[in-house]
Order: C-alpha cells, then structure tokens, then sequence
C-alpha cells in the first residue's frame, strides 16, 4: 500500500461513521419529508395515498401560511440588516477606546447568553400597557402616546423583532471586534501616511478586510431570522404568534401545523417551501458577497 | 486634533447602550429580591424590601419536582453534548483539513449545506425518525447526534482553524515518526485550545438556552430541562408567583453567563483565527 492511499484510509476513518449518521439525520429526513410531501399521511392516519401537489395548493392557499411567510421575511430583511450594521458599529467604537473592551463586551453579550424564556418575559414586562410597563412609563414622561405593543396587530411583529435585535446585538459586535483585532495596525498607519482621511480609512481599508466576517454573519444572521420561533412562541399570547397572527412565523406555523394539529405532511409542503426560501436568500447573499470576500 | 473628544464621546456612547441592554437583566435581578405584590409596581432597580421567597418558592416550583432536578436533566443533557459535539468534530475537522482523499470536495460541500440548512425545517421528518428508533422522551435525540459531529457549524470553525496551523508542523513530526492520531494529539490539540474553548462556549450556551428541540422531543415534566421547566411555570401559575419564575431565570443564566467570562479570553481568539477571518 502506498503512503498517499494509507493516508486517505486514515482519513476515511475519521469521517465514515459520522458521514453515515450524517446522511441518515440530516439528509435521509429530508427525502423523507420531500415524498411525504406528497401524500395525505397524517399522525393520526394509518394508511398514506399519494395526493401529488394538493398539499402545497393547500398550504400556499392558506391565508395564514402566507402572512407567516411575510413575516418571516420582515424579520429577515429588516431585523438582520440592522443587527449587522449596529454591530458593525458597536465593534468600531470599541476597537478605539483604550481601555473597558472586556467589560463593555461582557455586558453586550449578556442578552446573548441569557435563556430565550427569561428573556421573553422580561420583555412581556417592559411592553405592558401604561401603570405597569417600563416603555410606556418612559413614553409617557416624555409626553408621547403609549404604545400596545405585543396587544397591537401593527407592533407586535416590531416588538419581538427589536427584542431580537437586542439579543443578537452582542454577538454580532463581539465577532466583529475580534476581526478589527486581527487587522494589522500598520495597515491603518500605512493609509494614513497616504493621506486618507479617517473615513476613507474605514471605507476603504477596514471594511474591506472585515468582508470575510461581514458575509459570515450575514448568512448566520439571515438564517437566525429567518427561522425565528423560541421568541415568538414565548411574548405571544398562549403562543399563537400575536394578535391575528400578525407576528406568527413560518417556523412556528409548521410548529402548530405539525403537533398541535397533526397534519405532518402539510407541515411538510410548508417546510420544504421555507427551505426553498432559504436556500434561495443564501445564494443570492453568496454571489454579492462572496465576490468581496476573495480579496 | 478630533481623537482628543472623539474618546468622550464614545465611552458616553458606550455607557447608555450598556445601560440599554443590562437594564432589562438587571430589573430581572431585582425583581427577583422582591415580594410578588411590589413587582409590578415597583420599578426602581433596588427592591424597597428585599426577600428570598422567590428563590425559596421559585426553587420548589409545583411542589411535584424542584429545580434541583431541572437543573440536574439540563446538565445531564448539555454535558455529554458538548462534549461529544468537540470530540467528534475535531476529528471530523482533522480529516478534512489534512487529507486528500476521494470525495473531499463533495462531502465538504454537503457539509457546508448543512449549515445553510437549519434544523428546524427538517424538525418533522427528524421527530418522525426519532420516534421509529423509539428516542422520544428523553436526551437520545440531543445527545447522539452530537457524538456523529452532526453540528456542522463546529467543523466548519475547526477546519478554518486548523488550516491556520503550518502543515511543516506534521510533516516535522511524521519524519520523527508520529502517526496521524499522535499528530493529533501531541502537536494538532495542544496548538487548538482556543478553538477549542470558543466551540465549548458556543455549545454549551446554545444547548442550555435551545428551547424548540426540548420542546418537540421532551414530554414529561421529570426530564424537563430549565428551558421548559420555565416555560411551565409561566403556563400554570398564571401571575401568582412571579418572583419564584423571575427567581429562576436568574439561576438559569448563572452558568452560560460563568462559562462566557471565564473562557472569554479564548474565545476572542478562537473566532478571530478561525474561519471568520477567511
């Protein structure tokens, strides 16, 4: 036996067994879900007859399904956008300062590391209506009208996804921060010398070399979003996604789809076009971004 | 001439977006010191009577099971993931990041996709699954991928680190006669503790804070982690006994919170080495 080819069984040995496991948990319920799909299969039902796209009909005629989906895509494309530009900022401003990063970073991340459920009740307190909630008491103060928030069908979708935001601020900025630190100093000075001016230091220089993390956290930011569930399952009335379904996701309607009605293959149809939505909003960010990132 | 108030400024910045995000952490705090009937109406920072009842009762919870046994199930659950999640992925990590071999690109490829597919969409067909091999009720369904390196997010990192470590190091060691697990062991993971200790972090704050999962795949309240022994006591207490559930929200965030600042410091380093720098 050649060195080279005892070389690639030593690495078959490190990969065989969780790609088997790999196939069979990650890809094997996703065919499995595809063909189920397109049967009337049920929890509750014994026998499965194939039903070709009557379940997507169903599922892209419901009224509901198609608001969680218009949700989902708010929370994507408005929540994460300005979870990354915040961040980004954040990361900058504690780049410069000399002394704290630790400390200030530690206190950001907090709501990172906090348990959604907590998180979410405390949330449910601050948003209450005025003698009781710590918003509308500050609103109030400042003589402005109080807010319903999590009550109202225009506030409750903003509502969680500010908490969101708030939640994934910390993260966000601590990853970006450890990439400013990566970035050499000399490279700043450099420019400098060059005469560019502050601004164009950070345009053209450190935005750039942060490319690779930008698109990092844009993909997991989107995909966050994008699946959003523990949140709104928690600061929604008996967890039914906001008053008529204003703040209800995608993920949470194949939640409800699938346990507490049972219907698994409607819950399907649903999941595999969420996926598609997905996997599309990935691509797109991978061709605009990862141009910029092969610097 | 603009650095000397710029620096102000942005430490006045800092500071009330600090306040911004630990207010809500600290009223939690507060509250929890305080008697039921102030919480609501009380809104300063610094309870007017202090009282341990919330922990007190908090910790009784139902009278059924106390967080004793909450807490028990959560670290019975997380540590055996976490650890199996590091161990499995390393070596995953390790094959791709060192040897050629037939398929690499595929199968990398198919585990990058992974990560681009989140768990949740396939969370139906997994329930199913699950149940035909009878893993329903109990840690099986969070545990056992775990040790098969099924969270791609941890090879991806891993990788990305390893291939920041000079290939001249093996090829040193394989002259003086290293195999490619002592390559591993004696020259690979004493150079990885950052990578290391951030995949720890991760994990372990994600698995102690993972809500939907425990929610689909757990049933009785004996095995409930805190995520959902929380969750219960919001759903049968009503608004009786709010400083017990405040309470234990705020033990419930003790761990992740301990783990993040004493391995904090690795973790900086780990995420700026690995992956994310490119």
């Amino acid at each position: 036996m050649t060195l080279a080819s005892r070389r690639s069984l030593t690495a078959y040995t490190f990969l065989a067994l969780p790609l088997v496991f790999f196939i069979c948990v990650r890809f094997g319920p996703m065919i499995y879900m595809t063909a189920m799909s397109f049967t009337n299969w049920g929890l509750l039902r014994r026998k499965s007859e194939f039903i070709g796209l009557e379940n997507y009909v169903n599922v892209l005629s419901d009224p509901v399904f198609l608001k969680a989906l218009g949700n989902t895509l708010q929370y994507a494309f408005i929540g994460a956008p300005i979870v990354i530009v915040l961040g980004l900022c954040i990361a900058l401003l504690l780049d410069a300062i000399p002394k704290g990063k630790g400390l200030f970073r530690l206190i950001y991340v907090l709501p990172y590391i906090t348990p959604v459920v907590a998180v979410s009740w405390v949330w449910r307190w601050m948003y209450q209506p005025p003698p009781l909630g710590v918003i509308n008491l500050v609103l109030g103060a400042l003589g402005l009208p109080a807010g319903e928030f999590l009550n109202s069908p225009n506030q409750a979708l903003p509502s969680i996804m500010g908490v969101n935001v708030w939640v994934e601020l910390g993260y966000c900025s601590t990853i970006f921060l450890a990439g400013l630190q990566t970035i050499p100093k000399e490279l700043h000075e450099a420019a400098r010398i060059d005469g560019a001016t502050g601004r164009q230091v950070l345009f053209k220089v450190t935005i750039p070399l942060l490319a690779p993390i930008t698109f990092f956290l844009t993909v997991m930011e989107g995909i966050q979003f994008l699946r959003i569930f523990t949140q709104v399952y928690n600061m929604s009335f008996q967890a039914m996604g906001g008053p008529l379904d204003s703040a209800k996701s995608a993920a949470l309607y194949i939640y409800q789809k699938a346990f507490n009605n049972f219907e698994m293959a409607q819950a399907g149809s649903a999941s595999i076009i969420l996926f598609a939505i997905i996997m599309a909003v990935t691509l797109v960010q991978m061709k605009f971004l990862d141009r910029k990132v092969n610097y | 001439m603009k650095r000397n108030y710029s620096k102000p400024v942005s430490y006045v910045f800092l500071i009330l977006l600090a306040a911004f995000m630990v207010y809500p952490l600290l009223w939690l705090l507060a509250a929890s010191f305080k008697q039921n009937q102030d919480i609501f109406l009380d809104l300063s920072l610094v309870p007017k009577s202090w009282t341990l009842d919330g922990y007190k009762n908090g910790w009784n919870s139902n009278g059924q099971y106390s967080y004793t046994r909450f807490f028990m199930n959560t670290f019975l659950m997380v540590i055996p993931t976490v650890l199996f999640t590091i161990v499995s992925s390393f070596l995953v990590a390790y094959g791709f990041a060192r040897f050629k071999f037939f398929g690499k690109k595929v199968f990398f490829s198919l585990m990058l996709s992974t990560l681009m597919l989140p768990n949740n969409l396939i969370v139906i067909s997994r329930y199913l699954l699950f149940r035909d091999f009878n893993w329903l009720n109990s840690y099986k369904p969070i545990i056992i991928p775990a040790l098969f390196a099924t969270y791609s997010f941890f090879i991806f990192m891993i990788v990305q680190f390893l291939r920041g470590i000079p290939r001249e190091l093996d090829e040193a060691a394989t002259i003086d006669g290293c195999g490619s697990f002592a390559i591993l062991w004696r020259i690979i993971l004493p150079l990885s503790k950052s990578v290391v200790f951030s995949a720890m972090i991760f994990q372990f704050v994600w698995r102690w804070n993972d809500f939907q999962n425990v929610l689909i795949y757990i049933d009785s309240v004996s095995k409930y982690p805190l995520a959902l022994a929380l969750r219960m006591s919001l759903d049968i207490t009503e608004s009786v006994n709010w400083n017990g559930i405040l309470a234990m929200s705020v033990l419930s965030l003790v761990p992740p919170t301990l783990i993040f600042f004493f391995a904090q410091r690795y973790f900086v380093e780990g995420v700026a080495t690995s992956g994310l720098k490119g």
